[in-house]
């Protein structure tokens, strides 16, 4: 599935003083199997624009195609869409509400009308790739889970849909770095051995410099630099003009390279930080 | 009753008897200097329902932590940061053990005003803090209640959107500030009440890097310039970096405490935990296994900058 944004604007609350442009002429193409980040400050239009990548938002003008058709169009079938663009939202542990975690996560597959047989597998097979153990924690209810097992019920709940795109704003906020590792790899697995097309909005430029593929920095609305994490974290300038910033062992390679050492700048972890400045000391004793 | 409160003053007696090390504390005896303990914690444990047989959500919690402390607290989600950090404003209160605020007991009623004035607290999400249509009323919106006269309120919110460098934005309307300034407008609030301790619960979770940089600036010029004892839970590991002292707790209980220096050298138990050394750290004892010198007092960017290019 392939989504293509063109020049798409939206505006909250048109023709009121409280008018607000928060996308302005964006155009993307998301292709099938693609690793996207969406990063920017707060305020800078990442949620409203994942919002129309499932048609929740219709832009104000544009248009975005799925696999070529026109989803802002009146006739579009929007329930076929936002059955294959599966979209989780910062701290989706709120939005549970069913008295088991199993009818929290058939919710979506019992609306769609499918088979008792079919939902309970898919409740089964959702829990098992967020690394929940089914038998454990089917009958539980939901709020008696911790935060972290809260989170990937929320996500089991969207994949249960056996969604084509899966999109997670902000999906680590709040989390423990345990938590947080456990989630990525699941994240990962599912991108690697589903083929999920994952597009991930956050704030934490660790997190997205060494997973996405693609980055893209939105501000104010506008797209403001696209690219490899490479060329992104290249213009250390422009991300700390735009209130970002880079990962830490990107900072410090770029820090060596700026105090006259001989190091590459596209590192973005710390076994690659490791091997990089060993070379540069033992460069040095030669 | 009375002689339930104890004095202001740190007993040293009490850490002899108990063998308990404070890496602050231990600096003021060298300097000769009696530090003001301003929380303590015996014995404390907690329950959220009294039925509940085994869900002790807080065990065995022993605590002093001195004015002036700059103390972060790091634990797994569900290890009871929240919860003991609800216990420093009587928020919540001990099933057993004791408590004491500015020498205070916090199980007695008639002290929590006086408690929650001396121990203000600023959350993870700031939009679920502000009351007020301008910032310059949410600031004002404590004092108010204080009911202290209106040239004092003004004398108040002025000086805390002056700490907290929000003063151009005093007529602004709060939700449409970004995250960072909406976080400094509330601790500004809590400033209002001219605390001795500002608690914080994870309060740059939900916000951007630029965001983060201004709370943390913010957090690190009230310990330093004006005195304010800092309280700050967090899961990022960076930000504990500056702290004077770390606690780390794990179901309910206090598992390690130490400097910065000193925690984050104990890679291997904090990975048990489910923690992480900060990258910069942890790339340090990286270098260090491969046979690279480096001392322990690297923890930032700029150390290891020096460090390697010195």
């Amino acid at each position: 599935m392939r989504i293509e944004l063109e020049n798409i604007c939206y505006t909250y609350m048109p023709g009121t003083p409280f008018e607000v442009k928060a996308l302005k002429n964006i155009n993307l193409t998301i292709e099938q199997g693609e690793y996207l980040a969406i990063i920017g400050q707060t305020g800078s239009g990442k949620s409203t624009l994942v919002q129309h990548l499932n048609g929740l938002l219709k832009p104000t003008s544009g248009r975005i195609l799925v696999d070529g058709k026109d989803i802002s169009n009146e006739k579009a079938d929007l329930r076929e869409i936002r059955r294959r663009v599966g979209l989780l939202f910062q701290f989706p542990e709120h939005q549970l509400f069913a008295e088991t975690v199993y009818a929290d996560v058939a919710f979506g597959p019992k609306n769609m009308g499918l088979p008792e047989s079919e939902i309970s597998e898919r409740v089964e097979k959702a829990l098992r790739l967020v690394g929940l153990v089914p038998e454990e924690v089917a009958e539980r209810s939901p709020f008696t889970l911790s935060g972290g097992q809260m989170r990937r019920v929320a996500m089991a709940g969207v994949l249960a849909m056996q969604p084509e795109i899966l999109i997670l704003d902000e999906p680590a906020a709040g989390l423990d770095p345990q938590g947080k590792k456990e989630l990525f790899a699941q994240i990962d697995r599912l991108h690697q051995e589903e083929g999920l097309t994952v597009v991930l909005v956050s704030h934490s430029m660790e997190d997205v410099a060494s997973r996405a593929k693609r980055l893209l920095v939105l501000a104010n609305g506008s797209v403001q630099m696209y690219g490899t994490p490479a060329e992104v974290f290249k213009d250390a300038a422009q991300l700390e003009k735009l209130g970002l910033g880079l990962p830490q062992m990107t900072l410090l390679m770029h820090r060596l390279k700026a105090a006259g050492k001989d190091v590459p700048t596209d590192i973005f972890t710390v076994t690659a930080a490791r091997d990089a400045i060993l070379q540069m000391l033992g460069g040095q004793k030669r | 009753m009375q002689e339930e409160n104890r004095p202001y003053d740190v007993d040293f007696l009490y850490m002899l008897r108990t063998g308990k090390k404070f890496a602050r504390l231990r600096e003021f005896v060298v300097l000769g200097v009696s530090p003001v303990e301003i929380i303590r914690a015996e014995g404390v444990g907690f329950k959220y329902h009294e039925t509940d047989e085994e869900s002790w959500a807080l065990s065995e919690i022993d605590l002093s932590i001195a004015e002036g402390e700059f103390v972060v607290i790091l634990g797994p989600n569900g290890s009871g940061k929240s919860t003991l950090a609800k216990h420093f404003n009587a928020l919540l209160l001990p099933t057993c053990g004791k408590m004491w605020v500015g020498g205070m007991l916090t199980s007695q009623e008639e002290n929590h005003w006086q408690i929650r004035q001396m121990a203000g607290m600023v959350f993870q999400n700031p939009d679920n803090q502000i009351v007020a249509t301008t910032v310059e009323e949410d600031v004002a919106f404590g004092p108010e209640n204080l009911g202290l006269p209106s040239e004092e309120i003004r004398q108040r919110v002025e000086e805390a959107l002056e700490i907290v460098g929000m003063t151009a934005y005093r007529h602004h309307a709060p939700h449409l500030l970004s995250g960072g300034q909406k976080q400094r407008v509330a601790i500004a609030g809590v400033l209002a009440m001219r605390p001795k301790c500002l608690i914080l619960d994870e309060p740059t979770a939900m916000l951007d890097p630029r965001g983060r940089t201004e709370v943390m600036e913010t957090v690190a010029r009230l310990n330093k310039k004006e005195g304010i004892t800092v309280i700050l839970i967090t899961h990022f590991m960076e930000e504990a970096v500056a702290a004077d002292r770390v606690i780390i707790m794990e179901k309910g209980r206090i598992v390690m405490t130490g400097s910065p220096q000193e925690t984050f050298l104990r890679v291997e138990e904090l990975r048990a935990l489910g923690l992480d050394a900060p990258p910069v750290v942890e790339l340090a004892n990286q270098l260090r296994s491969a046979g690279v010198e480096i001392p322990p007092s690297v923890l930032t960017v700029d150390d290891l900058v020096e460090q390697l290019c010195g």
